[in-house]
């Protein structure tokens, strides 16, 4: 007769057990791979503690291949979830099988997926935005001499993990001749409360010499307009030039819980420098036009020249966002590399206008041992009372390979001494150190004040608020 | 509940873990499919996850081609696999046409393979035997990252 205690035992032993098995067969017999990031933050302002983790683990054995994630948010951040009660702290989010036969792949359970550029379907997961928007269901894919053709049905979940709606589709791809290539897509969804049921696409790639066209064209049943995208790349022996345009006109295609099935090209430029992040362009798929222009040009080996310009408008005409950007990156020596951008921007979200000059510098002291100083300047007019303010922006980092990386990063901004602003504080600093040990585990600290910005990625963002505390994250990777 | 993730952050490690990219498949730039199991018969195979807009990506590329052409008598494929969202897809073509690299250039924009290999961050690299076996992998660059890599080479070789 099994008593509760013994339950209780074969409960807390089941776990490891099952681990510790599937980690020897694993071993000698397939490939075991597993990620765990955990981050503890110390939230000074709101006297919140949070442990937000994320473990993932996947197992193959030849063809196949099983997987899954396990999230925990501790509690759950009310800046990312602000309806906490939806969400689970401990949580299997992820996981699924899947077999290859040759040139076919079946997968069941939960897959991210594309079809075409992204304008009808587009499933992904960035930690970075909390974006995770899997399928749960059945994703076939085959891959022939000439065509690729993928089958899929399922749920897609939101933040909360909520899947109301079934959703399949196909997408397929031709290579006709040579360089062209033609491709469809079809995707439904089901149990819809709205009027959101099929989209269609057809698509056209083809390369000509030195020149690269893809254009994307979208009929969403529940409009009459067209939406589209096209991209021409040419390249010549110093020189690369790339012009995509866009329109997209009732394009949203959503789940009863506003979760985008779709997410295509935003055509403004991705930045990792933090002060052109601060005023980002958030793409609307439903009202918006525009282009995209970027030249690379080498006039020596040590030196590249980038310029980029885009602009988008609404369907009235009405300026959403342009920005012209250029960057000159230089190699004064084998040690000593130098980086001068600017930048001008319009967002009509945020109603500012803004001038972005920045420098980067890094020397190499060693081979191993490097400095590294960026300073980013802004001039923010707000177009609407007209009212100025500057920030300042400095970074200084040490590193040494592989084991070591410093920084200080300050911040300042005179935004405070407008009238109609209420900004408690000006100046942030903060001090973050990370430590790499046994090749791929990561230890990062950091501790300070940090300005309030947006994380954006695509043209999706998410308002990163002002932070004051310390944040410990570890890595382990295995 | 969290004791349980914690005793499996440090049961696992232990173990003998590996990941394979044998039986992976990816698109080039030109969009011709790439089947890594008929491409793998180099004396080592360097995969990096890189993007247009990482600049510690490109700061990585030019230590890898230094590599390459360090071990002539070697053949070293170097395979760099976009994790570009459609958003920059069309500047892969562009950065890769414009430089003189000697890399394979494959593009997974929805990061479907890169969540299979749990990479999570660019630049990842690695370094991949002819079974398709990672026998070492690393997350970020920085200046003389690329020392590790050639001592990875140097014990691939002596095995």
């Amino acid at each position: 007769m099994i008593r509760a205690n013994d339950v209780h035992m074969m409960k807390r032993t089941l776990i490891p057990t099952l681990i510790f098995l599937m980690s020897v067969v694993g071993g000698l017999k397939g490939q075991l791979s597993f990620k765990n990031t955990t981050q503890y933050t110390q939230w000074d302002e709101f006297d919140r503690n949070i442990v937000e983790s994320w473990t993932d683990l996947t197992y193959q054995k030849a063809q196949w291949l099983v997987g899954g994630r396990f999230e925990v948010n501790d509690p759950p951040d009310p800046f990312i979830f602000p309806r906490d009660t939806l969400v689970d702290e401990y949580e299997l989010t992820y996981r699924f099988v899947q077999y290859r036969y040759k040139r076919l792949t079946a997968r069941l359970g939960n897959f991210y997926t594309i079809f075409g550029r992204g304008l009808v379907l587009r499933t992904y997961e960035d930690r970075n935005l909390r974006v995770d928007n899997n399928i749960d269901g059945l994703k076939l894919n085959f891959t022939g001499r000439s065509f690729k053709l993928q089958a899929i049905g399922g749920k897609m979940r939101d933040k909360y993990n909520r899947r109301p709606n079934t959703v399949f589709g196909f997408d397929g791809e031709w290579n006709a001749f040579g360089d062209l290539t033609v491709g469809g897509s079809f995707l439904r969804q089901g149990e819809s409360s709205t009027d959101l049921h099929n989209v269609y696409a057809g698509r056209l790639k083809y390369s000509y010499n030195r020149l690269d066209f893809y254009g994307e064209v979208v009929k969403p049943q529940w409009h009459n307009a067209l939406s589209y995208y096209g991209a021409i790349n040419a390249f010549f022996s110093e020189m690369a030039f790339t012009f995509e345009v866009k329109d997209y006109n009732q394009l949203s295609f959503r789940n009863d819980y506003e979760t985008e099935y779709n997410a295509a090209p935003s055509l403004s430029r991705e930045h990792s420098f933090a002060l052109l992040n601060r005023h980002p362009h958030a793409l609307n798929l439903n009202d918006e036009k525009g282009y995209q222009f970027e030249m690379t040009y080498f006039p020596a080996t040590s030196t590249q020249i980038t310029l980029n310009h885009s602009q988008t408008y609404s369907h009235s005409n009405k300026r959403i966002f342009n920005e012209y950007y250029g960057d000159i990156h230089h190699y004064f020596s084998d040690k000593l590399e130098g980086r001068l951008a600017a930048a001008y921007t319009y967002d009509f979200t945020t109603r500012t206008e803004n001038l972005t000059p920045l420098t980067d510098l890094s020397y190499n002291m060693t081979p191993r041992d490097q400095i590294h100083i960026n300073y980013q300047h802004q001039h923010t007019i707000n177009t609407v009372n007209k009212s100025e303010y500057d920030s300042e922006l400095l970074i200084l980092e040490y590193s040494r390979s592989p084991y070591l990386t410093a920084g200080l990063v300050g911040e300042y901004t005179n935004q405070h001494q407008l009238n109609n602003i209420d900004l408690d504080r000006h100046t942030w600093l903060y001090g973050n150190i990370t430590l790499n040990f046994l090749r791929n585990q990561q230890l990062s600290v950091l501790y300070g004040s940090r300005q309030e910005g947006f994380v954006c990625v695509g043209g999706i963002c998410r308002y990163e608020p002002e932070f004051e505390g310390i944040e410990i994250k570890l890595t382990i990777r295995f | 509940m969290f004791k349980k993730l914690l005793l499996l952050t440090l049961f696992i490690p232990i173990l003998l873990p590996a990941q394979s990219v044998k039986y992976l498949q990816l698109d080039d730039i030109d969009g011709k499919p790439f089947i890594f199991s008929e491409n793998l018969d180099h004396d080592a195979t360097i995969i990096v996850f890189w993007a247009t807009w990482c600049a510690p990506c490109k700061k990585e590329f030019p230590a890898l081609q230094a590599l390459k052409e360090q071990y002539e008598n070697k053949s070293i494929q170097i395979i760099a696999i976009s994790e570009d969202s459609p958003r920059s897809l069309s500047k892969v073509k562009m950065f890769a046409r414009s430089h003189s690299y000697d890399f394979k250039y494959l593009v997974d924009p929805n990061q479907e393979v890169g969540n299979d290999l749990l990479v999570k961050s660019v630049p990842f690299t690695m370094l991949v035997n002819r079974e398709g076996e990672a026998v070492y992998t690393k997350s970020g660059y920085r200046e003389g990252d690329e020392a590790e890599l050639n001592k990875a080479l140097q014990n691939l070789w002596a095995e």
